[in-house]
């Protein structure tokens, strides 16, 4: 039985990765410092690998780390904590208290019970459905992850499905929102999706903080406004033969004192977030309650825990890691030396950077693009708020191809659509994305005076 | 070492059952075999993982506890689930007929183990 992923062509991809480290590394560039000439040749490795997944996403984060104690700790006189730390950052805690509230929801199936409170008022309107389905989808991924929000929808959306007739375009309408949906409510929150976080921990290695709220400010109005766009646009090009689309209704049953502990430990969580800047409590410390409660009452236990995206997490921080890297070893330093952009139009600057990192996520992880281009962009960017947020946006709302998000997969796995119906509805939305992240980013950014 | 088997009611030799599906909460899921012959009990299943005759739907249910961060390696997953269940099935199927096997199934469980514990 042959061992899966030890295939000749990802040893091949591997050594072609080390091979292009060692070339970038010895290929002379004039004016460039030793250290950062290493950095760029760590870069050249882990873009490889990120791009090709020869190794899983998260073995590349250990190799950026052992790559970096390896040739960096030396040249720049620094420890090696100052590469592991990142592991443990901040927003690494923040994001492990999001993903233990997702276990805990799921667990005592309070995502489903929303859904099904949400979908039971939406009335038998096809529209009504779609919205209330694609809200449902996107609500949960504001505080879930995208695909844990997209398989619990799809299920749903599918005893809905099987009701229609073979040929209705309503079908796709629905399997298609869903996903989409998520992944445009992930952009919501800080702890919706992995690139926003990362966005929060670079910009906080460059001296600024956002606190919970205030990326809400700016990511809460872009969700809106391409969710919207985006029902508008399936309802227009999907519509619905049937004048009623109904879900099997399911009596509710009251909450047991376990799922009232996850609701109410879940609603204080979400308001202290929201209130950090009155309490002065730092999120990530927040994310601590949850965290506490739900293993210390054993609510979760160690197969719970053992669930947790921990592969996220270490990707998270080894593009954290790479991000130290990249400014401790003076690369963007120099880079910066190459590329002038202190004069250039801040919008011009912002929707290059975020059309760039979004044609490079249709191909690879949005994780993998935030980590890999987040750090550069806000070492060159004079002015790195406003292009950093919407880099990361940027990469949430690129959604093209089935592989370009593992929500897109999932729905894709359905079989009810082909990659061309997937890609025509995908192309609009990430290129309405892209005005909407540029324009609404620099606008908020503005109005909150976010935008250093 | 791989075999597969017919389940049989050890009482009267039945190969009609009916599987009973017993889940209790905070406990894993067992499934009672039940002979439909004698009505005698044949065997018990402790779950590590349920899938239905709808594949696509069981993977749905697993993935709403996962956090994936590749459009890529979840496409191969989504992809991979539903065939690999069904060439399973076939495969345990051509097994059963080919094979006879007619050891009980601890000594079946506890062969493979042997086997495992020669490989490491």
């Amino acid at each position: 039985m042959p061992v899966r992923g030890l295939t000749s062509k990802n040893l091949l991809h591997s050594a072609v990765a080390l091979a292009l480290g060692a070339a970038v590394y010895l290929v002379p560039i004039p004016g460039m410092p030793d250290p950062a000439k290493r950095c760029l040749a760590i870069v050249a490795v882990a873009t490889w690998l990120w791009v090709t997944e020869a190794i899983p996403l998260f073995a590349t984060s250990f190799l950026i780390v052992l790559l970096s104690a390896l040739f960096l700790t030396g040249p720049l006189d620094i420890g090696v904590q100052v590469f592991f730390a990142p592991f443990f950052d901040p927003v690494i805690m923040l994001f492990l208290g999001g993903f233990i509230l997702s276990q805990a929801l799921d667990k005592y199936s309070l995502d489903d019970l929303l859904a099904r409170a949400i979908l039971n008022r939406t009335g038998a309107k096809p529209g009504n459905v779609l919205f209330g389905m694609m809200l449902v989808a996107a609500v949960l991924s504001m505080w879930m992850s995208n695909t844990a929000a997209t398989a619990l929808l799809v299920g749903l959306a599918l005893t809905i499905i099987r009701r229609l007739e073979a040929g209705d375009p309503f079908r796709i309408a629905l399997i298609l929102g869903i996903p989409f949906a998520a992944n445009i409510g992930g952009v919501a929150t800080p702890i919706g999706t992995p690139p926003n976080a990362i966005a929060l921990g670079i910009l906080a290695e460059h001296g600024i903080r956002l606190s919970f709220v205030r990326w809400m400010a700016v990511g809460i109005p872009i969700t809106a406004a391409m969710f919207f766009l985006l029902w508008w646009l399936l309802s227009k090009l999907f519509p619905a033969r049937t004048a009623t689309v109904t879900l099997p209704p399911v009596e509710p049953e009251p909450l047991d004192r376990r799922q009232w502990t996850v609701v109410i430990t879940f609603a204080v969580t979400v308001l202290l977030w929201l209130t950090a800047e009155l309490h002065k409590l730092p999120s990530s410390v927040v994310a601590l309650v949850p965290t506490l409660v739900f293993t210390g009452l054993r609510l979760l236990d160690k197969e719970d825990f053992g669930r947790v995206g921990w592969d996220v997490l270490i990707l998270m921080g080894g593009g954290l890691s790479l991000g130290v890297a990249i400014q401790r070893s003076g690369l963007t330093g120099w880079l910066m030396t190459l590329v002038h952009l202190e004069g250039v139009n801040p919008v011009l600057l912002t929707a290059a950077f975020t059309a760039v990192a979004m044609v490079v996520t249709t191909f690879i992880s949005n994780t993998s693009a935030a980590a890999l281009l987040l750090p550069l962009v806000a070492g060159l960017a004079p002015h790195p708020t406003v292009p950093v947020l919407a880099v990361a946006i940027g990469v949430s709302v690129s959604m093209v191809l089935p592989v370009s998000t593992p929500p897109n997969a999932i729905a894709y796995g359905s079989g009810l659509f082909g990659v061309r119906t997937m890609a025509r509805v995908g192309i609009i939305v990430s290129a309405a994305g892209l005005v909407l992240v540029v324009l609404g980013v620099l606008a908020l950014t503005h109005l909150f005076g976010l935008g250093r | 070492m791989e075999s597969a088997k017919i389940d049989r009611c050890m009482n009267c030799g039945g190969t009609e059952v009916t599987n009973l599906v017993y889940v209790r909460t905070g406990e894993p899921v067992c499934i009672f075999v039940k002979c439909n012959s004698c009505g005698g009990f044949v065997s018990r299943y402790v779950l590590s993982r349920y899938t239905s005759d709808q594949p696509y739907e069981t993977l749905l249910r697993m993935l709403r506890q996962y956090a994936y961060a590749s459009g890529k390696r979840c496409l191969e997953e989504v992809e991979e689930f539903g065939q690999t269940v069904k060439a399973e099935f076939e495969r345990v199927q051509r097994l059963v007929a080919e094979t006879g096997e007619e050891r009980r199934v601890e000594e079946l469980i506890e062969d493979a183990r042997r086997a495992e514990k020669k490989q490491d």
